[in-house]
């Protein structure tokens, strides 16, 4: 029994941190339909700039505000470099793209930080908390209550205002929003950004549990994205339940059955559910219509 | 147009080829050169050497291409080779299994070298290992995986200086015979570090009396390694062995530590570097490892033969390049000399080279270890090279672990005035 709770104190744990990322998926492909395989980049960007400006000397806080400043900035180049000149591409061009950009960055990352992994402390002590016969870190209840802040934030932002409608708007029918006198190209820009920010901050809260090095972001999007597939892409609630579900998933396996064969479990596991649902748990209905 | 900007396209694509053709002829000449000024006495003797200088092993092969230069370079200055001066033609593979093949072949073929050393990582040096048999060229690597000379039929040409894996499972098995450990749980890599390890650990635990109670595995990039520690821990393990390299192991000390288990965390020589404290720093506390003596040549005994030899080769290494040289460094250093001992000796082709170093290495003193080679260990070293090491205070200590144990703790805080700062990574496969 007091090891049913660790894993499952483990598995929201590792859960949190896919959500997390998975997030930033959601942003941009809810408006643009565009899948940004760069997201990982964002969150490996936000670890390791923060490491550059603690280097540096600055305080922890200003380094925080810093580097999501500095990742958004990224972001928002991205966008304006490659995804604004080839207006009018087809989504899949688009993410081939993306492709391009998160090996362009992990390079320049590889020959600014070096490969080794860097260590960025968490956010309050690091005394593990008990619950129960489990124990977890703080740090992990940062990255539950963040991911949670966030998913709120989106919700609000995405339903309950204008922005939120245009940024529906967008991805439903470009032409007609466009129509609306809504720019289209600046709502992909703000998606852009945003999901940069939402990168940045994830890579914060991850950063003093993994460690991240150049090469994080590569993982990390792998999850994320498989979260974000399996939560149905667009929707914000459901990408939290796609993490955790795969991180669940994962320390279930590890504990019961094998922890070589954790992947395939949870991999076996997302196949079947995407088969039941192809659109996602919590995805809309119409698959086909746009992106994939 | 389009034809025109196709054009254009080639002629600088044909001018950028011809240029780099060129670069590789000077290069050539300037051998040939060296060549000219070294056969005033006639003789030369040429040893090629292909570390990976860049690429994802450069930890590795970097300080390996450093000590064989400096190494020459005293060499020359002392007079050579009984008089006869020496040259090493420097390859860097860039990690690659393809460039190492190619240099390998260019090393035998054109530049005709007695002998070729490297490469530093386990997949270049299988691949250079064929052909080294083939042209019946002595070939001595730099790499950890046994098979490099295993199974010893097939290794004719080929030696290597690093401890196996084999011998870092030996000797942590034997620490743990003298802690009086004897229940361990294995946490590996599910990579080629750390599958290879796993079966050397699985392989030796019964001559040592060793009880395996729970084997489990993660990936490298894994962020929470709680579940499978919970799993040992439920297992009755006294310690848990980790077999694999950074970041993972930091992260799997970060959660003992807050799972709060009373298991000892005993780790694999892959995380013999500063960058494993720097990352894990509280939870690094305590931690066991076997490791190569060039970890911290200053904490080794006087009385330790490989001594001197040890520290002239760490001081000269830091005076000349201003960094650390690692165990890393300590393989370059004895994948020369075994050579060059073979030279001194008048092993002056390839054949004698061989069979020099097969059967005349015998209490051979070098920075890894005391190597006796023979017909059937290309290897020649045996768990004493290795020494066990414990983090205290942010720092790798050296430690008796066959001495009473509450001796332990006294004489491991003699050692605080040791400030090691090595940052080379063991990424190795």
């Amino acid at each position: 029994m007091s090891d049913f709770l660790q894993f499952s104190v483990t598995g929201i744990t590792i859960g949190s941190i896919y959500a997390i990322v998975a997030l930033g998926f959601v942003t941009i492909y809810s408006v643009t339909k565009v899948i940004n395989m760069a997201q990982g980049e964002f969150v490996m960007l936000g670890g390791m700039i923060m490491f550059t400006f603690l280097g540096i000397g600055l305080n922890y806080w200003l380094s925080f505000l810093l580097t999501i400043l500095a990742v958004m900035a990224i972001g928002w180049v991205m966008e304006k470099a490659i995804i604004q000149p080839t207006k009018g591409a087809d989504p899949i061009s688009l993410i081939i793209l993306t492709i391009g950009a998160a090996i362009f960055i992990r390079g320049v990352a590889s020959m600014i930080w070096g490969k080794g992994q860097v260590r960025v402390p968490a956010f309050t002590s690091n005394e593990p908390i008990s619950i129960g016969p489990a124990t977890i870190t703080p740090q992990s209840i940062w990255v539950v209550l963040i991911m949670l802040f966030i998913v709120l934030l989106l919700y609000i932002l995405i339903d309950r205002t204008m922005i939120g409608k245009a940024f529906q708007a967008c991805s439903v029918n470009p032409m007609a929003a466009r129509l609306m006198g809504i720019s289209p190209a600046r709502m992909s820009s703000f998606s852009f950004t945003l999901s940069a920010v939402l990168g940045a901050i994830a890579g914060l809260a991850i950063a003093p549990i993994m460690f991240p090095a150049y090469d994080t972001g590569l993982m990390l999007g792998i999850k994320g994205f498989s979260a974000a597939i399996l939560g149905g892409l667009g929707s914000a609630p459901g990408a939290v339940l796609g993490g955790l579900i795969i991180g669940l998933l994962e320390s279930f396996g590890a504990g019961y059955i094998s922890s070589g064969l954790k992947d395939a479990v949870a991999f076996t596991a997302i196949l079947v559910i995407l088969l039941i649902r192809p659109s996602g748990i919590l995805g809309e209905r119409n698959v086909g219509k746009g992106g994939l | 147009m389009k034809k025109k900007l196709l054009l254009a396209l080639f002629l600088v694509a044909g001018m950028f080829l011809a240029a780099c053709g060129g670069g590789g002829n000077d290069t050539t000449e300037d051998a040939s050169n060296e060549n000219d000024n070294g056969n005033e006495d006639v003789d030369e003797y040429v040893i090629g050497a292909i570390y990976s200088k860049t690429g994802p092993n450069s930890p590795l092969g970097e300080p390996e291409w450093n000590t064989t230069e400096m190494l020459v370079d005293q060499i020359n200055e002392n007079g050579g080779i009984n008089g006869v001066p020496l040259r090493v033609v420097l390859a860097d593979d860039e990690s690659s299994q393809e460039k190492a093949v190619q240099e390998m072949n260019r090393l035998i073929n054109d530049e005709n070298v007695l002998a070729v050393l490297g490469s530093s990582g386990t997949t270049e040096s299988l691949a250079m290992k064929g052909i080294a048999n083939q042209n019946q060229v002595p070939l001595v690597s730099a790499a950890a995986a046994a098979q490099v000379v295993e199974p010893v039929e097939e290794s004719e040409w080929v030696f290597k200086t690093p401890q196996s894996d084999r011998l870092a499972v030996e000797r942590i098995y034997i620490y743990l015979n003298n802690a009086g450990i004897s229940k361990v749980g294995l946490l590996t890599d599910s990579n080629a570090f750390g599958t290879t390890g796993l079966e050397e650990l699985e392989a030796a635990a019964d001559e040592y009396n060793i009880e395996i109670t729970a084997k489990e595995s993660y990936n490298t990039q894994d962020p929470d390694m709680s579940t499978q520690l919970t799993n040992i821990n439920s297992s009755g393990a006294e310690a848990v062995i980790v077999w694999g390299t950074n970041p993972a192991p930091a992260i799997i000390a970060n959660n003992l530590t807050s799972l709060g288990f009373d298991m000892e965390y005993i780790g694999s020589h892959g995380i013999a570097n500063q960058s494993f404290i720097d990352l894990a720093e509280d939870a690094a506390e305590g931690v066991v490892i076997p490791t190569g003596k060039a970890l911290f040549p200053d904490q080794i005994p006087e009385d330790d033969v490989q001594y001197d030899v040890l520290n002239e080769y760490y001081n000269n290494y830091v005076e000349r390049f201003d960094s650390e040289p690692t165990n890393f460094g300590s393989y370059g250093y004895d994948n020369l000399m075994l050579v060059v001992e073979a030279l001194k000796n008048g092993a002056t082709d390839r054949e004698s080279i061989r069979d020099y170093l097969e059967n005349e290495i015998s209490d051979w003193v070098g920075t890894t270890g005391v190597f006796n080679m023979s017909p059937e260990d290309h290897n020649g070293l045996t768990p004493d090279s290795l020494v066990m090491a414990r983090v205290e205070n942010g720092e790798w200590v050296l430690f008796e672990d066959d001495a009473a144990k509450g001796e332990e703790t006294e004489e491991a805080g003699d050692n605080e005035e040791n400030t090691e700062e090595e940052t080379a990574e063991e990424d190795e496969e």
